[in-house]
C-alpha cells in the first residue's frame, strides 16, 4: 500500500511496461493535432434518452413503436433525424451516429458507473477511474493550474471521480455553470493570505517530516493546487457574464445551453476533458411516463447547446482537436407504455461523436425493424471506450494499478475493437 | 479442491473450508476456546502481533503520547475529537489506569453509538439515494441497536426487516428510491456487509479467485426474492415478504434453490420467511463467516486496516496477515456474546493500539504488520463534527449570512466519496479544499471578531492564546518550538494582533494535522 500510497501522492502512474511496452505510448502522448493536444466534452444525458426519438427513428415501424416524431434530413445524405434537431442536422457532417451501442446494464446507477469508467460496478469492488480522469491523466498537462477534469451541472452520475488515480484528476464539480466555481476567493486580502498559507505549509512539512503518511502529502498537494487555481488567470473561463448576450441566447438560455457554453470556454482555455449533465430526476430523459413532450422540450435544449458548441469550436478552429460525445446510460424500450412513456433499453441504443477528427457524416450501426435490438455490428462498452480513447490518443492498452496492487487496463481486455470507420 | 470442500462441509459441520482460513485455523474451530475479558485479550492481541514482528525482524514504533492516544481514541470510538475540557481533564490527569477509563468512557457514552450508527449506515445504505425516503430513520435505528444490542441481534433484525419505515427504521436497509434493493444489491451488500465476502463476480461467472461458483451466488441470491414494495405506492417505504416479480430480475439470472453460501440447501416451507432462515443461519455460532467477518471489520476500523484487507474480500487468495490472531479474536468474540463494546475494549486496551504512527526507521515500510499505527483521513462526519468543537461554530450559515439546511448532512455529501474508501488514502478534491479553506462556514465572514471571542479568554497573554488555540483544534499543546514559532509569527510588524490570531487558527484547522487521525 506504501507504494501505491507513494505512487498516488506524486501522480507517477506505472505502465506496464511488459505488456504492452513504452515507446508506443509515449508517441501516443505526444500525438497531437497540430501540436494540441485534444479535448474531449461529454454531453451526458441523465436517465436515458430515447434513441426511437432521436437519432434512431423508425417511421415504418407499428404505431406503438413509432412516436409522434418526424424524420428530417440532414447535411450527411441519405441520414435523417428527429425533427426536433433541425439546427444540429445542419451540422451531421462533422458527426458520427453510433446506432448500435449495445450494453448490459439497464440500471441508471449501474450503467452510468458502466459507461463512465468502462467497467462494471459489483459492490465493493475496486473502484474505478471514470474516463475524464483517465483522459486528466494521460493527455492533461501537469503543470495546467486548473483541473484538467470538470463536470458541470446537475450530479454527480455513479462513476464520475477518479477512482483509485491521484487526486489530481478528482473531477472538478460545477453545479451551476452560471455561478462557476465556488469558494474561489479568499476571506482575505492577497497579502494576508499568502501569510497564513506560508503558515500552513510549515505546520504541514514538519508534520510529515515526523509522521510521513502519504495522506498527509496529498492533502497538502490538493491545497496547494486550489490555491494555484485561485491565483490562476484561467479561472476566468468560469465566468460567463465575460459571453455577450448574443452568444449566450445561441446556447440557450437553460442551465444545459450555458453549460455547453462553460465547456467550450474551459477547453478553449486548456481543459481536457469535460462533461456536461443535462437533467435531474423528473426533469431528465428518464421518460417512463409523458415520453414526447418531454423528450420535444430537452431536445430543443440539446439542439440549442450542442449546436452551437459545435458551431463555435469550428469557427475557432477548435473542433478537429475536440472530440464532442452526446449519449446518456442507455436507450429506451420500443414499446410505448399506457402512459405515454418508454422504459429503460439498453440493448439497442444510439450515440453521437463529433469532432475530434473523425470522419463525419456517417452512421455506424443498425437496429432492427423496432429498435429493439441491434441488426448489424454491435458497439460494446469496451469497443466504444476504447474508441474515445483512440481519438483522444490515449493508450487503452495502458495499465494503472488498483490499490490492490493489480495491473488495470484503462480499456478491459475483452475483444476490444475500436470503430475504425471513424478514424481518418 | 472444490469437490474436497463440499465433502468436507458433510463431515466436519465447522470446518471453515472455503472461506479462506488456511490450515491454522481447523484446531482452534474445534476445540473451544476459553473465555477471556478483554485485557487478557488485549494481551493476546499484544502477543501475536509481537510476535510476528519479532520473526520479520521489524521494530514496533513506541507507546504514543498523551495527546495523540486521547485524539485517536476520541475521533475512532466517538467520532469527533475532544473539547478543551475534555482534553485538558484527560491531559492532566496522571492516574496509571486512565487510558482505560477513558476508553470505558467513551464506549459508555451514547456518542460511541451515534458514531458506529453514521458508519453503518453508509456502509449499507448509498449517499446518492432517493431524499424521499427519510435514511435518517436507518441512522436512528442503528445508534438504538448499538446502543442496547449485540451484533447477532442487530444483523438479525435488518436481514428480517418488514413493515413500514415509520414504525421499523430497518426497513430502510432494503429501500432505494421509490424502489427495493434489487434481488442482486441485497445479495451483493448483505454478503460483502455482514459476512464479509465478495460474491459480485460470481453473479455472471465463477469467481476467478475465489471458489464460488454462479450456483452459489444464485442460492444466496434466492434468499432475497421475497421483498417487495407494500402497497400503496404512496408511501414508498413500506417491505412485505411477498414473491418478487421474477421478470424484474436481471436477464443473466439463474434463480435456483436457496442454499446457504458453501452449506446445505434449504427446504421452504409454504408460507416460510426466507429471509428468516437465511438470518437465522448468518448469526448461528457454527457460522463460518459472521462473527470473523465483524472482527475483522473492527479491527480494520481501529487501524485503518484490516488483518484481511479489503476487509469485506475474505476468501481463499486473500489470507490474513495473522491467521490465528484472527481465529482467536473470532472465537473470544462468539464467547462473549458477539458483544461489540467488549471488542472495542479489547483492541483499544492493546499496546498495538496504543503505539505512535510516527515510523522508525526500520519500520516505516511497514504497512501491514501493525509496527505502528496508520495515519487515517477523516471522514466526512468526523471533519464537521470535529470542526464544529473546534471553532464553536454550528456550521449552519454560509458566508454570505445565508442559513444551510440540515449542513451536517449537506456537508457530508459534499465530502463523501463515492464508494468504499481505504481509510488511509486521501481523495479530497478541490472543491473541497477551496470549501475548508475560504467558505467561512466555521470561521464566520469576521474571523477575527470570532475567533478572539470564542477562543481567548479576556486577558490571555499571546503565549497563553496559542496554546488555546491548540487545544481547541489538535487536542494539544504546542511543543517548545512551536510556540517559539506562532510567537514571532505574532509579532508581524503592521498587522494587528486579531487578525494574526486568526490566521493562526486558519493555518491550525487547514492543516494535515487536524485533517488526518494519526
Amino acid at each position: 500500500m506504501l507504494r501505491r500510497d507513494f505512487l498516488k501522492a506524486t501522480g507517477v502512474s506505472l505502465g506496464a511496461a511488459p505488456l504492452c511496452g513504452w515507446l508506443p505510448t509515449l508517441a501516443a502522448r505526444d500525438a497531437d493535432v497540430g501540436g494540441r493536444r485534444k479535448s474531449c466534452i461529454v454531453l451526458w444525458m441523465t436517465g436515458g434518452p430515447s434513441h426511437l426519438d432521436t437519432f434512431d427513428l423508425k417511421p415504418e415501424a407499428p404505431t406503438q413503436v413509432r412516436g409522434e416524431f418526424r424524420p428530417i434530413a440532414t447535411s450527411a445524405t441519405g441520414i435523417q433525424i428527429s425533427e426536433h434537431f433541425p439546427r444540429f442536422a445542419r451540422l451531421l457532417q462533422h458527426a458520427a451516429i453510433l446506432r448500435s451501442m449495445s450494453t448490459q446494464e439497464a440500471d441508471h446507477q449501474l450503467a452510468s458507473y458502466h459507461l463512465h469508467t468502462g467497467y462494471q460496478n459489483r459492490a465493493g469492488g475496486i473502484s474505478f477511474p471514470a474516463l475524464g480522469a483517465i483522459a486528466s491523466q494521460e493527455i492533461g498537462r501537469g503543470d495546467f493550474p486548473l483541473p484538467n477534469y470538470a463536470v458541470i451541472g446537475p450530479g454527480p452520475q455513479d462513476g464520475v471521480r477518479a477512482g483509485f488515480l491521484n487526486t489530481r484528476h478528482q473531477p472538478l464539480f460545477v453545479p451551476d455553470p452560471t455561478r462557476g466555481v465556488e469558494n474561489l476567493a479568499a476571506n482575505v486580502d492577497a497579502q494576508r493570505f499568502q501569510r497564513q498559507f506560508q503558515l500552513l505549509g510549515e505546520l504541514d512539512r514538519s508534520f510529515h517530516q515526523v509522521y510521513q503518511a502519504p495522506a498527509g502529502q496529498a492533502h497538502l498537494a490538493t491545497m496547494e493546487n486550489s490555491v494555484r487555481m485561485m491565483r490562476a488567470r484561467e479561472v476566468q473561463a468560469f465566468e460567463l457574464a465575460r459571453e455577450s448576450a448574443t452568444t449566450r441566447d445561441r446556447y440557450g438560455r437553460a442551465s444545459f445551453g450555458q453549460g455547453c457554453l462553460l465547456a467550450r470556454r474551459l477547453v478553449e482555455a486548456g481543459v481536457s476533458f469535460v462533461e456536461v449533465n443535462m437533467g435531474q430526476g423528473n426533469e431528465g430523459w428518464d421518460t417512463h411516463v409523458n415520453n414526447f413532450p418531454r423528450t420535444r422540450t430537452l431536445s430543443a435544449q440539446v439542439d440549442a447547446g450542442m449546436s452551437a458548441l459545435i458551431e463555435d469550436l469550428r469557427d475557432r478552429n477548435l473542433l478537429e482537436h475536440t472530440l464532442v460525445v452526446w449519449m446518456g446510460e442507455f436507450g429506451r424500450s420500443p414499446q410505448i407504455t399506457t402512459g405515454g412513456g418508454r422504459n429503460h433499453h439498453a440493448r439497442a441504443w444510439s450515440a453521437v461523436l463529433a469532432g475530434g477528427g473523425i470522419r463525419g457524416g456517417q452512421v455506424i450501426g443498425r437496429t432492427d425493424q423496432t429498435a429493439a435490438a441491434v441488426a448489424e455490428r454491435p458497439i460494446s462498452v469496451v469497443d466504444f471506450m476504447a474508441t474515445i480513447c483512440r481519438i483522444l490518443s490515449i493508450d487503452f492498452t495502458r495499465n494503472n494499478l488498483s490499490p490492490e496492487g493489480r495491473p488495470v487496463r484503462i480499456v478491459q481486455d475483452s475483444n476490444v475493437t475500436p470503430i475504425r470507420e471513424l478514424l481518418q | 479442491m472444490r469437490l474436497f470442500n463440499i465433502v468436507a462441509l458433510f463431515f466436519l459441520p465447522c470446518s471453515m473450508a472455503n472461506v479462506g482460513l488456511g490450515r491454522a485455523s481447523e484446531p482452534s474451530s474445534r476445540v473451544k476456546a476459553q473465555k477471556m475479558d478483554a485485557v487478557a485479550l488485549a494481551r493476546l492481541i499484544d502477543d501475536h502481533i509481537e510476535k510476528r514482528l519479532k520473526a520479520e525482524q521489524i521494530p514496533c514504533s513506541p507507546r504514543t503520547d498523551d495527546a495523540e492516544f486521547l485524539r485517536r481514541a476520541y475521533l475512532d470510538i466517538h467520532g469527533v475529537i475532544p473539547t478543551v475540557d475534555q482534553a485538558r481533564a484527560f491531559l492532566e490527569n496522571n492516574a496509571p489506569d486512565r487510558r482505560a477509563r477513558l476508553i470505558d468512557d467513551l464506549l459508555g457514552s451514547q456518542r460511541y453509538a451515534a458514531n458506529f450508527a453514521d458508519i453503518w449506515h453508509n456502509h449499507l445504505y448509498p449517499a446518492n439515494a432517493n431524499q424521499r425516503i427519510k435514511p435518517e430513520a436507518l441512522v436512528d435505528w442503528l445508534e438504538h441497536g448499538f446502543q442496547t444490542q449485540t451484533w447477532d441481534r442487530i444483523v438479525h433484525d435488518l436481514v428480517t426487516a418488514i413493515g413500514s419505515q415509520d414504525k421499523n427504521g430497518a426497513v430502510t436497509y432494503m429501500l432505494k428510491g421509490r424502489f427495493t434493493l434489487s434481488v442482486t444489491e441485497m445479495t451483493d451488500l448483505t454478503s460483502r456487509s455482514f459476512l464479509g465476502v465478495r460474491l459480485n463476480c460470481a453473479q455472471c461467472h465463477n469467481h476467478p479467485f475465489a471458489a464460488w461458483k454462479q450456483s452459489d451466488y444464485w442460492g444466496m441470491a434466492a434468499f432475497f426474492t421475497q421483498i417487495q414494495r407494500l402497497k400503496p405506492v404512496i408511501a414508498f417505504t413500506a417491505i412485505a415478504e411477498t414473491n418478487v416479480d421474477p421478470r424484474k430480475l436481471p436477464e443473466a439470472a439463474m434463480l435456483r434453490e436457496p442454499q446457504f453460501l458453501g452449506g446445505a440447501m434449504f427446504k421452504a416451507g409454504a408460507d416460510q420467511s426466507l429471509r428468516k432462515a437465511l438470518a437465522d443461519w448468518m448469526v448461528s455460532r457454527d457460522n463460518p463467516f459472521f462473527a470473523r467477518a465483524m472482527v475483522n471489520r473492527m479491527w480494520g476500523h481501529f487501524f485503518g486496516r484490516g488483518l484481511i484487507n479489503p476487509v469485506d474480500d475474505m476468501h481463499d487468495g486473500n489470507l490474513p496477515s495473522h491467521p490465528e490472531l484472527l481465529e482467536a479474536l473470532t472465537e473470544q468474540f462468539k464467547a462473549n456474546d458477539l458483544d461489540l463494546k467488549y471488542l472495542c475494549r479489547a483492541i483499544s486496551l492493546s499496546e498495538t493500539y496504543q503505539r505512535t504512527s510516527k515510523p522508525l526507521a526500520g519500520n516505516g515500510k511497514d504497512d501491514r504488520l501493525f509496527s505502528r499505527m496508520l495515519v487515517k483521513v477523516l471522514t466526512p462526519e468526523q471533519l464537521f463534527d470535529s470542526l464544529v468543537v473546534s471553532t464553536g461554530n454550528v456550521g449552519n450559515r454560509s458566508s454570505a449570512g445565508k442559513p444551510i439546511n440540515n449542513p451536517r448532512t449537506e456537508f457530508a455529501a459534499f465530502f463523501r466519496t463515492e464508494g468504499e474508501v481505504d481509510p488511509t488514502s486521501y481523495s479530497r478534491g478541490i472543491p473541497q479544499a477551496l470549501r475548508l479553506m475560504n467558505s467561512g462556514q466555521f470561521l464566520g465572514p469576521r474571523s477575527e471578531a470570532f475567533i478572539t471571542k470564542q477562543m481567548v479568554e479576556p486577558g490571555a497573554t499571546p503565549a497563553q492564546a496559542v496554546d488555546r488555540f491548540y487545544l481547541r483544534v489538535l487536542s494539544r499543546r504546542p511543543n517548545a518550538e512551536e510556540s517559539v514559532r506562532m510567537l514571532k509569527y505574532l509579532e508581524q510588524p503592521g498587522a494587528e494582533r486579531q487578525q494574526l490570531y486568526a490566521e493562526i487558527v486558519w493555518a491550525l484547522l487547514n492543516s494535515s494535522e487536524f485533517s488526518l487521525n494519526h
